[in-house]
């Protein structure tokens, strides 16, 4: 098998992992699914650099693993621990409609970039994986009620936000050290956060974070 | 000529290997364990004990209890008739036969609902009520399967399909995502862990176990046989068709004892990744079973997607 096709293997699996993790409700489960999503990027962009002959892209892939895979998970699971809490308890949209959005997602975006096809580069196919998880990042955050699970929607985000770098245009090697420092410390000002909230409320489900008084 | 002499041997190796398949995941179960498990053969010498022995049928049953073995035996054998296991001629089957063993099979699900609710008792019924509602959520994945079938290998007929999957690329991105939908389905229409319990003996956790509940005798050798030929007939499908590659296309005696190993090393392969999943989870409560179906129903519909956009 060549490089190009383990690349498209591994972005089929990111895909997979990503639509599939729309219908996981238990906390552990959707972190153990962003380490395997950042895991896999990592590869990638590992194998692009052996491909094309750059060995500077080692760098941010090797980042990109040792923070989106090691630390932040590593942050998340500890605030789990600490806040006791296993599983989402309430979510506005139930687990098997939440897949079939995040399916229909996956169409929306494969059907967006149809009209794009010719225009560009060898890794350009990748861009409706990119777009894919964006948006069903937003759709977790949007959904869920747990701060933890919005939070990991957003670090969906920001791995969909990569995969469209990667696919479209150059790696910057600045760019890309300051996003991932800031997702970290993102991730660790989120932990305290939460701390603190469920210290004074006594719950983490931010909808009922919209009272004024108890 | 030989070819129909083909599919008599493909069939009986179906029907007869179907037993050991099943000795085969409980042994592997067994050692994952730590136990020494019951030997390879057992399920042989349990139908050949059940043949034997009388039936006990309850006053309030009618024909369908009585009926129900035949037909389910009877109905995967034909189904199996039509499944390529390591010999494919594009000539033999019929355009859409995917279809037909899919509704042989719905057959089998149908009468054995109908004779768990036969017996009036209230095990059969809450059996098959559960039964239908987890293959009501499997089948728009298996037709979403067929689709997929269709769309990666260009034809309509299982046999050439398998002929044709034998050379595709099993590792590009859509196969990803349909093996793990169509292993989700094989889990959840043979009555395995995470969907049913087949070893268990607590009623109130039964799926399968609770339709064929009040059987005995002759009556629950055919059906034990039938659903060990339903699992195996699933099996072959998802090794032929999901995980293609070493099926022999032409008649020479040293083309197919390769293929026949292939076969019988990817089934066995197939039983350790069961027997796993087995041991390492428990029984879902019935409430989380559509969430099981969305996941394989999604998975499916990702893998056309990415098919479709692959092919231009």
């Amino acid at each position: 098998m060549t490089t190009g096709q383990w690349i498209d293997f591994l972005m089929g699996f990111i895909l997979l992992i990503t639509v599939v993790s729309t219908g996981f409700r238990r906390l552990h489960l959707m972190v153990r699914c962003l380490i395997l999503q950042s895991t896999a990027l990592s590869l990638v962009l590992a194998l692009k650099a052996y491909a094309a002959g750059e060995p500077h892209l080692l760098i941010p892939a090797f980042l990109t693993f040792l923070i989106k895979g090691v630390a932040i998970p590593y942050v998340m699971f500890r605030v789990i621990v600490q806040l006791k809490i296993k599983r989402e308890l309430e979510t506005y949209v139930s687990v098997p409609l939440s897949m079939l959005c995040g399916g229909i997602l996956v169409y929306i975006a494969f059907f967006a970039t149809r009209v794009m096809a010719g225009e560009l580069g060898v890794f350009g196919q990748h861009l409706p994986v990119a777009i894919t998880s964006i948006l069903i990042g937003i759709f977790m955050m949007v959904t869920r009620t747990t701060a933890i699970s919005q939070m990991i929607g957003f670090l969906i985000i920001e791995n969909g936000i990569f995969i469209a770098e990667m696919s479209t245009t150059g790696m910057d090697l600045l760019i890309e050290v300051g996003i991932l420092f800031e997702l970290l410390i993102g991730a660790i000002i989120m932990g305290i956060m939460l701390f603190n909230i469920n210290k004074n409320f006594n719950t983490i489900n931010t909808s009922k974070l919209t009272t004024l008084k108890e | 000529m030989i070819k129909y002499l083909m599919i008599l041997i493909q069939t009986a190796l179906l029907v007869g290997l179907a037993p050991l398949f099943v000795g085969v995941v409980r042994k592997f179960k067994a050692m994952l364990r730590g136990k020494k498990g019951t030997p390879l053969l057992q399920m042989y010498y349990d139908i050949w004990k059940l043949l034997q022995k009388g039936r006990i049928i309850s006053v309030h049953a009618s024909f369908i209890t009585t009926l129900t073995p035949v037909i389910s035996l009877v109905a995967i054998i034909t189904a199996s008739l039509f499944v390529p296991v390591f010999y494919v001629s594009p000539e033999l089957g019929f355009t859409g036969d995917f279809i037909l063993v899919i509704y042989l099979i719905a057959v089998i699900k149908f009468f054995n609902a109908h004779s768990g609710l036969d017996a009036s008792s209230t095990f059969g019924g809450m059996g098959g009520s559960r039964e239908m509602f987890i293959s009501m959520l499997a089948e728009p994945a298996i037709f979403l399967g067929f689709v997929y079938i269709f769309l990666r290998s260009g034809e309509l007929n299982l046999n050439s399909a398998a002929a044709s999957l034998n050379t595709k690329l099993v590792l590009a991105p859509a196969s990803i995502a349909a093996f793990f939908a169509f292993f989700i389905i094989l889990i959840m229409e043979n009555a395995r862990i995470p969907i049913d319990n087949p070893e268990t003996h607590l009623e109130l956790t039964m799926v399968h176990e609770a339709m064929i509940l009040e059987y005995s005798g002759r009556d629950l050798a055919l059906i034990e046989l039938a659903s060990s030929v339903k699992l195996l007939v699933f099996s072959t499908l998802f090794v032929n068709l999901f995980v293609g590659g070493g099926i022999a296309a032409s008649l020479n005696p040293g083309g197919l004892l390769v293929a026949l190993v292939v076969y019988l090393l990817k089934i066995l392969a197939l039983a350790f990744i069961l027997s796993v999943l087995e041991v390492w989870s428990a029984k879902y409560r019935v409430f989380r079973m559509p969430d099981v179906g969305a996941m394989a129903v999604t998975s499916m519909f990702v893998a056309i997607i990415l098919l479709l956009v692959s092919r231009g």
